[in-house]
Order: C-alpha cells, then sequence, then structure tokens
C-alpha cells in the first residue's frame, strides 16, 4: 500500500472548490488514502476486508457502469414499493413493540436510536437481499453487529483501533456466514428455478443480491467484491440513514423551541422535507471528511496540488459556507432561501459521479415523498420529542481541526411521545 | 431553425437510446417500444452527463449518474435530483432517415 500519512493533506471546506474536485477527472477516490486518513497505520485491513472494490472506490468507465447497475434499485417503483410495503408498516408495528408501556409517570418513551436501528436493519437487508429476516433473533443479531460493520468501514475515525478492528472483522464473519452466503445461496436458487423454467426472472426479488448472482457487472465473478458491495449498502441503508433521522428529531426539537408556530406542521410533508434537507446540509455525511487523491498535477481554489496530495473533502463545513447559504448558515433553519443553483440540501448527498445512491430514498423520486421523511411524519404525528430526563449517547470518535461540534454520531437518543395510546394507528389522542 | 437528417432508423433499435450531434446540439434520440423515436437534449439538466448512457423505461429516460428520469415526450423531470426540465426537439421520419429540428 500507498504510505499516504507522508502526503501533503489539503482541506477542501468550501462549495466552489469542493464541487470543482469532486466532479474533476484529475481526482480519484483511493481506498488506500480513505483507510488512512487520520494517520491509520494498518488501514489495509480496511481496505483489504472492507472497501476495497466497491463500487464507491472504483473511477472512471468501471465506475460509471457500476453505478448505473445499482439506480436500478432505487428507480420509482423500488421507492413506493419500499415506503407503502416496508417502511410505513414497519414503522408501525415498531412503535406498537417499544410503546406498549408507559412508564410510570404515564409517559411513552423509547429509544430513538434502537427504533431506528430496528426500522433500517430491515431496510437495509431489503436493499441487499437478505433471506429469513422475519425471524426476530436474526434480526436483532444482525443489529448487534452493526457497530462492528461500522467501525470496519471507518477505523481511521477512531482511537482504539486494534479493538475496532477485532470487532470489525468478527462482525464481518457473521454477516458473511450468517447472511451473505445464505442469501446467495437462496438467490442461486431462485435463478436454478429460473432455468429450470419454474418460475420467471422477474418474481426474483430486485436487490442487490440478485445484481450479484446474476452477475449483473463482470466484477460479481470475484465473490469478495459482491460482499463489500453488500458491507456498503448496510453501513448507509443503516448507519446513515439511523443518523439522518435522529439528527432531525434533534434539530427540529430546537427549532420549534424557537419557532413554536411551526410544531403545527409536521403533518406537512413539505415542510418536513425541508427540515431533513436541512438537517442533510448542516451534518451529511455524519463525518468530518470524506478523502480523495490527486491523480495527476490540479489547480483548486487557486491552489497547486502534486500528483499523490491526500485531498480533505469536508461536506458539513462546505456546506455552512455563508456566502452560499448566507450569514446564518450554521443554525438549522427549514424556511431557508434555497441558494441559487445548488438545491436545499447544498453537497449533502455529494456532488459528481459519486454522489449518493441512497438520495432518491431519502427524498423520494418527487423529492417529497421519502421514505425517510414519511418515517419522520409518522413520529410527529405521535408526539415525539426528545426526553428532558435522558441523556443522548454520543460515539467517541478522533476528533481534528475539521471536526464540528454537532457532527456526531449518536449511540443512543432518548425520546418521549406526548400522542400515543397503544393501538391508536392516528396519533390523534392525547395521552399526557 | 435547421432540419439536419441525424440518423438512420436501423441505427436505433426499439427500446433504444442514440447520442447524436445536430448543429452542435448534443441530442438523444429515444425510440420507444411502440417505434415512435422522440429527441431531447442530451445533457442531465442536474449535473453535465449524457443521458443516452442512460436506460429508456417505457417513455422515461434514467440518467446513468443519479438516476433523474426525464420524459422523452415533454423533456420534463420525472424523477428526483433533477428538478429542470431538458430541451425537446421536433423529430421526423422519411423512409429510413430520421431527421431532428434544432
Amino acid at each position: 500500500m500507498t504510505p499516504p500519512t507522508t502526503c501533503p493533506v489539503h482541506r477542501i471546506g468550501n462549495i466552489p472548490d469542493l464541487i470543482t474536485t469532486v466532479r474533476s477527472k484529475s481526482v480519484q477516490n483511493s481506498p488506500e488514502y480513505f483507510a488512512a486518513a487520520h494517520k491509520l497505520d494498518d488501514g489495509h485491513v480496511t481496505v483489504e476486508e472492507f472497501v476495497g472494490g466497491m463500487w464507491t472506490f472504483t473511477d472512471g468507465p468501471e465506475h460509471r457502469r457500476r453505478r448505473k447497475m445499482v439506480n436500478s434499485l432505487v428507480r420509482p417503483e423500488a421507492l413506493d414499493a419500499m415506503r407503502e410495503n416496508y417502511i410505513l408498516p414497519a414503522v408501525q408495528r415498531l412503535l406498537d413493540e417499544a410503546l406498549a408501556e408507559p412508564d410510570a409517570d404515564g409517559r411513552y418513551r423509547t429509544d430513538l436510536v434502537e427504533l431506528a436501528d430496528r426500522l433500517f436493519v430491515g431496510f437495509g437487508a431489503n436493499m441487499i437481499g437478505l433471506t429469513d429476516m422475519d425471524d426476530p433473533e436474526r434480526q436483532a443479531k444482525l443489529r448487534q453487529i452493526i457497530p462492528g460493520i461500522f467501525g470496519g468501514v471507518l477505523a481511521q475515525f477512531f482511537d482504539n483501533r486494534d479493538a475496532v478492528f477485532q470487532m470489525a472483522l468478527a462482525a464481518k464473519r457473521t454477516f458473511v456466514e450468517e447472511y451473505y452466503r445464505p442469501a446467495h445461496a437462496a438467490y442461486r436458487e431462485m435463478y436454478a428455478k429460473v432455468e429450470r423454467g419454474e418460475m420467471e426472472e422477474t418474481e426474483i426479488p430486485r436487490s442487490l443480491m440478485r445484481l450479484i448472482v446474476s452477475k449483473a457487472d463482470p466484477v460479481y465473478e470475484d465473490d469478495e467484491v459482491g460482499i463489500r458491495d453488500a458491507i456498503l449498502v448496510f453501513n448507509t441503508a443503516i448507519g446513515t440513514s439511523v443518523q439522518s433521522v435522529v439528527h432531525m428529531v434533534h434539530d427540529t426539537a430546537e427549532w420549534f423551541d424557537k419557532h413554536p408556530e411551526d410544531r403545527a406542521r409536521t403533518d406537512d410533508m413539505e415542510f418536513l422535507t425541508q427540515c431533513m434537507e436541512e438537517t442533510i446540509r448542516r451534518k451529511a455525511p455524519f463525518i468530518s471528511f470524506l478523502v480523495r487523491r490527486a491523480g495527476e498535477d490540479v489547480e483548486i481554489g487557486g491552489e497547486s496540488i502534486r500528483e499523490g496530495d491526500e485531498l480533505h473533502i469536508e461536506i458539513p463545513r462546505a456546506n455552512r459556507d455563508p456566502e452560499v447559504f448566507g450569514p446564518d448558515a450554521a443554525d438549522f433553519n427549514p424556511w431557508r432561501e434555497r441558494p441559487e443553483k445548488l438545491p436545499r440540501y447544498g453537497i449533502g448527498f455529494g456532488s459528481g459521479p459519486h454522489a449518493c445512491l441512497g438520495l432518491r430514498v431519502v427524498l423520494g423520486n418527487d423529492g417529497h415523498n421519502g421514505s425517510h421523511v414519511r418515517f419522520m411524519q409518522k413520529l410527529f404525528s405521535h408526539g415525539i420529542r426528545p426526553d428532558p430526563d435522558g441523556e443522548p449517547q454520543i460515539l467517541a470518535m478522533s476528533q481534528d481541526e475539521s471536526a464540528i461540534e454537532d457532527v456526531v454520531t449518536f449511540m443512543s437518543y432518548p425520546v418521549v411521545f406526548d400522542d400515543w395510546t397503544p393501538g391508536n394507528t392516528t396519533g390523534e389522542e392525547h395521552v399526557a | 431553425m435547421s432540419r439536419c437528417r441525424v440518423a438512420g432508423l436501423d441505427d436505433l433499435k426499439p427500446g433504444g437510446l442514440l447520442r447524436v450531434d445536430a448543429e452542435g446540439v448534443p441530442i438523444c434520440l429515444a425510440r420507444l417500444e411502440s417505434g415512435e423515436v422522440h429527441a431531447i437534449n442530451d445533457i442531465c439538466s442536474h449535473e453535465e452527463v449524457e443521458l443516452s448512457d442512460g436506460d429508456l423505461q417505457g417513455s422515461e429516460v434514467e440518467c446513468p449518474a443519479h438516476g433523474s428520469r426525464f420524459s422523452v415526450l415533454t423533456g420534463d423531470a420525472d424523477g428526483f435530483p433533477a428538478e429542470e426540465p431538458v430541451a425537446t426537439y421536433p423529430v421526423s421520419l422519411e423512409g429510413d432517415d430520421i431527421y431532428v429540428e434544432v
């Protein structure tokens, strides 16, 4: 592996330079540099076990081909099916389970991170094509390995890396042996049935596993590439999704304290979408920077960058650029005027060829009816707010000059529901 | 406005897309399964990506980069993240030749 820790590092933290950088053909998406950010000496574990060969870590024609392939997972009919057949029914079931009994004071409380974990584990499993996921024990075991998989991909953001790697490798073994391989075998059997004329290919569920088993791209001849692509979907569909909804509840609660008149708008999908976009703008991708490598000498923002230099792409910082988003750019404001030539979420989903596949899931095909926002609408219909008696837990991660105080990973987030009655699916009855 | 021969029908199978240039304008030709041929600007209104590298599904083109969708009938952006339409161009067929007005 190239020793990137000796390379000069350039911080890219404003919108024009960041867009130029991520769209430049002179800039590469290097798994080795990504793994070595924060001076991680043993980044080869991250590269070889977790991120090397993922479609997001390829460039040029291969990336374009593979991205086009996975775009099929977020077509309109797939988004509708995810939202209507999985997300919304699952939210109701999970709320019924989590809020079955009130606390001694009559209030209904739960932990939003756990609730969202449970929702998005099922969602991620659907996207990947994992099988037998109706089994609560399998769901619970999959939830247990979330931190390990997260740590394997992002070990460079932790100080206790030996422990992180041990947990990561154990989590990967569990994921591969107990989830990935059984699903792979089940899809192979479905394709065998298609060959025998016992079922139509269109009956095979649309999922990443279908693409892998059908070898929709030649890279899937290598079993490890399929595993790493599945790990990518696992991390993003669960980890990033969970943080986006928890942060949105956090951000809107602070907003409602200052603007109580907006509480009445929590059934308005346009308002909620603008809240989600504002949370994404200020905090996504919920780490302080991504890493790129200069593939050749290039000038960005008047600065000469040499081939091989490391580029830190500080998305949350750039998305708080007052010249683009106004003097209060660092603050959450769902009524913020949309900037010229940029969406409300700025570059929160990235920009250029590597922009986030999940954008269409979060915001929907029409930009106003996304799964995540509908989830929020459901929570607000039952009066969710941070529990004043609870203390959120935040994951301890490495900090450097790129860190932003409120860009954190919540490990728990206690909430209380003011409009919940067990069995009431509308949120119309007030219990507290 | 000028009328240009841009391709032959044999160059464009039903359900297919084809990049052509007319008077320097990048155009994405789309031939529906019904046989109708339509022309829209080839550059996605979201980011600078050639739509002709994408897929035609029914009467919508899916951008290969981010999955934005455009109606080849109207040019309307029917799928996020694109929000602005792309231009459409009149198409006519003469025998096996495809003409576009730009």
